[in-house]
């Protein structure tokens, strides 16, 4: 009896132990069985998509004229911005602009979330077996998602932007304010210590900063919706709605390396 | 005593209540949350399990929630052992095949376990404060899950075979 007490005690003492290993330790630990998951996960991930797809057959039959709609125009629209690049192409070599730096990205699916309500985290099935390195920035179609924060040979875990947790510099597009954008609940971002005279309106487009060191620069992270001052009155804060549709990502492109186009 | 084959099925659906939790349930998300199906599961044993069973399912379920999870690794294991523990000892004292009762149960056990997680969490990372915390994520949580702790009590007991409440030793 008293032999089953202690060994329970000493159980517990190293649950506790645990919580206080270095992240190094225990996140290899973790990638470990993550690792071992990768495939439940994946065909949980597709069976999912798949019933999702038979409950919103309907939606998706709207949605896809709507697209086919928005392609055909687009298309004529590409043939001009063509024009328009190339004029570009001649005036960056006749005033030698700068070079615009493009980067190189391996594209990957979404395999898994956080399964609690704490974090907004997703699994990815490709790791440092694909060239992905912990801190690359992660993008969807429309814009910054996140950046990895745990890699293994093959899987990742992405923190989102919306994760409590997440923390990246910013700048508003129109006005160059620069602040620390962070996640809240429910989906959307914060943008705080902006300055009070900052003209920043409803609408702007938020983008990350050169002083970011994470993330390359200019890249699209969403939208402001509402702004407010803070309860000190000595900075504005924004709510910024991020333009990736974050609770619904399916793909994702993770940066490998900053490249040169030119 | 519960017979081995039941535990197992029980372990199965821990399992596999882990994978849903991390596919299929972002897509049912209610004020911004998803019900946590994997300890609705673990509060389920203590009612109809012996106590050293639920401490292991409780600690099992939250290690693998804690490699599905992007938070501090081994607070699932802490949280839901303790919650695994505390609950059988304590529920030998009310009648637990009370519906009312066992929703009351499963609704503070969510929230206590999640209060705790915060607590445990701030420590390690800038969480917002508690009352955002609360109002967003604890209660809108032990809501949704003890809204779905009936049917998932139902279902589980008819893929165990369980037919009623039977004595337990610890």
């Amino acid at each position: 009896m008293i032999i089953k007490r202690i060994t329970w005690i000493v159980c517990a003492l190293i649950f506790i132990a645990i919580v206080f290993l270095p992240n190094r330790v225990s996140n290899k630990i973790k990638n470990v069985f993550l690792s071992a998951f990768k495939y439940p996960l994946s065909a949980s991930e597709v069976s999912s998509r798949n019933l999702a797809g038979l409950l919103e057959y309907k939606h998706i039959l709207q949605s896809n004229s709507a697209l086919r709609r928005e392609v055909g125009l687009l298309k004529g629209r590409l043939t001009s911005f063509e024009e328009i690049r190339l004029e570009n192409l001649r005036l960056q070599k006749l005033f030698e602009f700068k070079e615009k730096v493009l980067f190189d990205t391996v594209a990957s699916r979404v395999i898994g979330r956080d399964t609690t309500n704490w974090f907004n985290t997703i699994i990815i099935d490709k790791g440092t077996n694909d060239g992905i390195r912990e801190g690359a920035a992660v993008l969807s179609c429309s814009g910054l998602a996140g950046r990895v924060i745990e890699a293994d040979g093959g899987v990742c875990r992405v923190m989102l932007l919306t994760d409590p947790v997440s923390r990246v510099a910013a700048k508003i597009q129109r006005t160059r304010d620069e602040a620390l954008l962070e996640g809240v609940y429910k989906g959307l971002c914060r943008m705080k210590y902006l300055p009070l005279e900052s003209k920043i309106m409803q609408g702007d487009k938020v983008v990350t900063s050169a002083n970011s060191g994470l993330y390359p620069e200019g890249l699209l992270i969403g939208e402001v919706i509402s702004i407010s001052h803070d309860a000190s009155s000595l900075y504005t804060i924004a709510l910024v709605r991020p333009e990736a549709a974050l609770m619904k990502l399916e793909e994702v492109l993770c940066v490998k390396e900053v490249k040169s186009s030119f | 005593m519960r017979k081995r084959s039941q535990k197992q099925f029980l372990i199965f659906f821990v399992i596999l209540a882990a994978l849903m939790q991390a596919t299929f349930l972002y897509r049912f998300r209610v004020a911004g949350v998803k019900p946590d199906i994997l300890l609705t599961i673990v509060i389920f044993s203590t009612f109809y399990f012996e106590g050293s069973f639920c401490l292991k399912t409780a600690l099992f379920a939250g290690f693998i929630g804690d490699v599905l999870s992007g938070g501090i690794f081994g607070l699932n294991i802490l949280t839901f052992g303790l919650c695994g523990f505390v609950l059988p000892l304590y529920g030998q004292r009310v009648y637990r095949e009370n519906i009312p009762i066992q929703l009351f149960i499963c609704f503070s056990s969510v929230l206590a376990v999640y209060s705790l997680y915060y607590l445990a969490s701030r420590v390690f990372l800038p969480l917002a404060g508690f009352i955002e915390a609360l109002k967003m994520v604890i209660l809108p949580t032990a809501l949704y899950s003890t809204f779905i702790f009936g049917p998932l009590c139902i279902f589980l007991k008819k893929s165990l075979g369980f037919l009623a409440y039977e004595n337990r030793s610890y």
